[in-house]
């Protein structure tokens, strides 16, 4: 399948992204030295037996050592080094699309049309929920406004458990999913959300640049595609307006809860969007179960998102990707959904979602495939520092006091 | 058809050889930089060549047996024996009853009828020697799948399959509700449980929502006669408490206390049904003895009463006048007119009274039945036998019988440990509870289900015996001490504590990711052996089934999410799956 051709007009808009390329946190002073047994620098490259120094929160260098017991490259370099010979090394996992916390927080009730707001202003990076998410290998994330405002505002660019805040500003969120109507505000149909944004786009078009308001201003910014914009639309009525607004306005766009786009595959591939799927779990229904293999098959790029849930998100990242694989999808697949994937969607792909030198010093260090839930997380390190370390004598999960 | 059962622990198992394969593989040392810009989906995210995982670690030792040539030649020309190359066998009945993984290595594993006969040295050059004479199947999945892994199939405990959502839901239902006889086995879409998960049987219960419900329905998922019921009646349930109902403890105790007056009442139940057989028993008995008395000693006809026909009786003897209620006194009417007479003369006001003065002077004197007919009872004589001297037995009198009770029936299956009850039970103190009532009645066939708080009443139940059947669709989520990742953990925690546990979907897809749910278990620190049994004779055990269901091949661990079905053995039939 030529999946590549289908998603060059996201790609090519998504890097245009306004993230900064480097986060103005302060890189730990500590220099890592993490071997393993292997190393996913990326879902189709691997590595046996590998060295990676982390350094100024960097992957500072990689290579692979000549047999396990060999110590060498870099052992004279590090400040610190982590041994792991039996375990498999993957880059941090990237929720491209994370509503965690208070919801109230992330949706304007008063106004339905506020594509200036920006999450980022809401996101409170000590929320302990964060901290959670981390431990459970998610060392990037996406905090997006929720689904209850027609435009609801720009998503920003965060590092769970990191407590310097916002680390720059994502995509547009729109929603035309039925959490929008509010009978006590317009618009109360998806038609009259639809026209709606039609009527915004449409004088965005007219209006010169001088006389724009702040919400035209803002949502200037989704044309021309310096900023992708992520549409929340659940049934396939909602799924046709987005497709049809995107051919209509040439924005770049993101489905996200299309659990019935496997109705409109056609569609949604000649329109060139992606997918950002709900999480699946052992209660997922058949409908969603098969969507990821169909979206697969028919060369729709497509990641997982973890969703709200405090208790689960994280965890949830690995369940949808190991339900994936056993309901038929490439094990290296699923692993890009998870991780370069979303952190391409997000326009994130030179910093996160996999181990190439220069890349942010996000991984995770699992006993085997991160695929196989038999696995267990060993080691998180986020920025060159380390977030998680199993308990080294005990067998089980009980040092984990996250719940 | 119906699939042959892999029994309960206890299996034979054979010898067999490991085989460590040394790989060395040298790698020249590399720098590796970045391979794609920002913003760009790496190309071919979508699809890469298979890998092939390494095979699972064996965790004990087959044991070492050596079986004769001939021992294997004779295995050999039994059709119903199948021989099947893998390098790991899961037995759940190995050395002492323990689970156990074995690494035939070369060797094959055997099994005939639903049994595993254990593993055994190459028999292909025997079957080659042998000839024609070789009957058995001889499968080598090493070939394709180089880690392929043989375990007996997979029961869903808790499944939504076969019955339809208003039934399962059905909040009327009670002890004598029975699953098996509203099953819906035309359902589509079963096969995937076979296909993708390697289930073989499902139970399914007979409601979720009522607080008791009858046995429940194991159907087998045969690949060629599709869903066939089994003819095992499943486990029966009773809840405590659930989790949508938050009760206070008062009401929970309540509920315990229901169940303990089910148990009781059951017990009489036993107790009157018994009674009644034995007193039938004995009324048999009489009643041939009376029987043979008269057929020995004919009766006599009796002769008719004298005065038949009188006033007081019919043309057939029957006495006259018989009615319901007091019977109104007969005056004779000579008495009544004078009476009449005497009051005649009386002003009009007092002549009421005086009648009625009179009337009761009379009665009074006379008695209130003077006026009837003496009704002297015609001398009977009873029909007598033709003597022989003995005295003739009295009729037997038919026992009474206890009034059918269907919940009492059901609970005194399970009192009499023929069946198996499922307790839903959340709070730790709910289970020790329970547990209390447990030994009080001897009951041997339990199982708990729900059991959030399990894991804090991990000792008890061990002591108990009790099977903990875990479904993460009845794990309560609010209110709960619940611990991370809660199914797996639990699981871990109760396994380690040498509590029996077993898992179950609690929905219908879900069945197809059992090994994933028992892979997570593994994960949080449960022994491989004990989440395969969990998988298996435990979850058999807590459907109230015999064992499980054929033989599943994977193409490797069943607890790596990329392992497939190859195919399914059942009994001396091998259904292949994977075709490729």
């Amino acid at each position: 399948m030529n999946s590549t051709t289908s998603v060059l007009p996201l790609a090519v808009l998504a890097c245009l992204t306004t993230i900064p390329a480097a986060s103005a946190q302060s890189a730990p002073s500590t220099k890592l030295l993490i071997r393993a047994a292997k190393v996913h620098l990326d879902p189709q490259q691997s590595l046996d037996h590998p060295s990676l120094l982390l350094s100024g929160g960097k992957v500072a260098e990689v290579a692979s050592r000549p047999d396990a017991k060999a110590k060498a490259p870099f052992a004279g370099q590090a400040d610190k080094v982590l041994d792991f010979p039996d375990a498999v090394v993957t880059a941090g996992f990237v929720d491209a699309h994370m509503t965690l916390g208070d919801q109230s927080e992330l949706s304007e009730p008063v106004e339905s049309f506020t594509p200036e707001l920006r999450a980022s202003e809401a996101y409170d990076p000590f929320r302990k929920a964060w901290k959670q998410v981390a431990r459970k290998g998610v060392t990037s994330a996406i905090y997006s406004p929720d689904d209850r405002n027609l435009a609801g505002g720009f998503a920003c660019f965060v590092k769970p458990g990191n407590r310097k805040g916002s680390l720059g500003e994502a995509y547009l969120k729109l929603s035309l999913s039925h959490e929008m109507l509010n009978r006590q505000r317009r618009p109360t149909s998806l038609m009259g959300g639809v026209e709606y944004l039609r009527d915004r786009f449409d004088a965005l078009q007219k209006t010169e640049v001088r006389a724009r308001g702040r919400s035209l201003r803002a949502l200037s910014k989704t044309i021309g595609g310096s900023h992708a914009v992520v549409i929340s639309c659940r049934e396939p009525n909602e799924i046709i307006a987005a497709l049809d607004l995107v051919d209509s306005y040439g924005i770049t766009a993101i489905l996200v809860h299309a659990d019935e786009a496997a109705e409109l595959l056609p569609r949604i591939r000649r329109t060139g969007v992606s997918i950002l799927l709900d999480p699946l779990s052992f209660s997922s229904s058949k409908k969603a179960l098969d969507l990821p293999g169909k979206l697969a098959k028919a060369g729709v790029p497509f990641a997982f998102a973890g969703e709200s849930d405090n208790k689960l998100t994280g965890s949830r990242l690995r369940h949808s990707m190991a339900i994936a694989v056993r309901h038929g999808i490439e094990a290296s697949s699923a692993l890009a959904c998870v991780t370069t994937v979303p952190a391409a969607l997000a326009g994130l792909g030179d910093r996160v979602g996999s181990l190439f030198k220069g890349r942010d010093a996000d991984l995770c260090v699992w006993s085997g495939e991160p695929w196989n839930l038999s696995s267990r997380l060993l080691l998180v390190v986020r920025d060159g520092e380390v977030v998680y370390h199993a308990p080294s004598n005990d067998n089980t999960q009980d040092g984990d006091k996250t719940r | 058809m119906i699939m042959s059962r892999f029994p309960a622990p206890g299996a034979a198992v054979g010898f067999s050889r490991n085989l460590t394969a040394g790989l060395s593989l040298l790698f020249a040392v590399s720098s590796v930089s970045a391979q794609h810009s920002q913003g760009s989906i790496p190309k071919g995210w979508l699809k890469v060549p298979k890998k092939s995982s390494p095979a699972p670690k064996a965790t004990k030792a087959p044991a070492k047996a050596k079986a004769t040539r001939a021992e294997v030649e004779k295995l050999l020309t039994d059709a119903n024996v199948v021989f099947v190359q893998a390098s790991a066998v899961f037995n759940p009945g190995g050395a002492n009853g323990r689970p156990e993984i074995l690494e035939p290595g070369t060797g094959y594993a055997a099994f005939k009828s639903g049994k595993f006969l254990g593993v055994f040295d190459d028999p292909v050059a025997i079957q080659t020697a042998l000839g024609d004479k070789a009957k058995a199947k001889l499968i080598n999945f090493n070939k394709r799948a180089s880690s392929s892994f043989v375990m007996p199939g997979i029961v869903d405990a808790d499944s939504r399959w076969f019955k339809s959502s208003t039934e399962l839901s059905d909040s009327s239902a009670n002890m004598g509700t029975k699953a098996g006889e509203s099953l819906e086995t035309w359902q589509r879409g079963w096969r995937a449980l076979v296909e993708q998960g390697g289930v073989t049987s499902v139970y399914v219960p007979a409601s979720v929502s009522a607080q008791s419900a009858g046995p429940g329905a194991i159907v087998d998922l045969d690949l060629a006669a599709g869903p066939t019921p089994s003819k095992q009646s499943g486990a029966m349930r009773f809840q405590v408490a659930s989790t949508k109902t938050r009760g206070t403890t008062l009401s929970r105790e309540a509920v315990v206390r229901s169940l303990r007056g089910a148990l009781d009442a059951a017990k009489k139940y036993g107790e009157a049904k018994d009674k009644w057989k034995k007193d039938l028993a004995e009324y048999k008995k009489k009643r041939k003895e009376f029987l043979a008395y008269y057929k020995k000693n004919p009766m006599k006809a009796a002769p008719k009463p004298k005065d038949a026909g009188t006033e007081a009786s019919d043309a057939s003897g029957r006495r006259g006048r018989r009615g319901f209620g007091r019977r109104r006194p007969r005056i004779p009417p000579e008495v009544l007119r004078e009476i009449q007479e005497k009051i005649k003369n009386l002003p009009r006001e007092q002549r009421q009274a005086e009648y009625m003065r009179l009337i009761r002077e009379w009665l009074q004197k006379n008695g209130r039945r003077q006026n009837q007919t003496q009704e002297k009872k015609p001398e009977t004589k009873p029909a007598t036998a033709k003597g022989d001297g003995k005295k003739a037995p009295p009729r037997p009198k038919y026992p009474s019988k206890p009034k059918p009770n269907p919940t009492s029936e059901a609970l005194l299956d399970v009192l009499a440990n023929k069946a198996t009850l499922r307790i839903e039970a959340h709070r730790a103190a709910e289970i020790e509870a329970l547990l209390e009532l447990v030994d009080e009645y001897g009951l041997k066939h339990v199982v708990l289900t729900g059991a959030t708080e399990a894991w804090k009443a991990a000792k008890a139940l061990r002591s108990s015996g009790v099977t903990v059947l875990l479904d993460p669709q009845r794990i309560g989520t609010t209110g709960f001490d619940t611990l991370p990742a809660h199914v797996a953990s639990s699981a871990a925690k109760l396994s380690k504590a040498g509590v029996p546990v077993a898992f179950g979907s609690g929905g219908r897809e879900a069945g197809s990711y059992l090994t994933l749910m028992a892979a997570e278990a593994v994960s949080a620190g449960m022994a491989p052996e004990q989440a395969l049994k969990a998988l298996t004779t435990n979850a058999a055990i807590a459907s109230g089934a015999d064992g499980c269901a054929g033989f599943v091949v994977f193409t490797k661990s069943p607890f790596e999410s990329d392992a497939r079905v190859l195919c399914i053995i059942d009994g001396s039939q091998v259904r292949y799956i994977d075709q490729q």
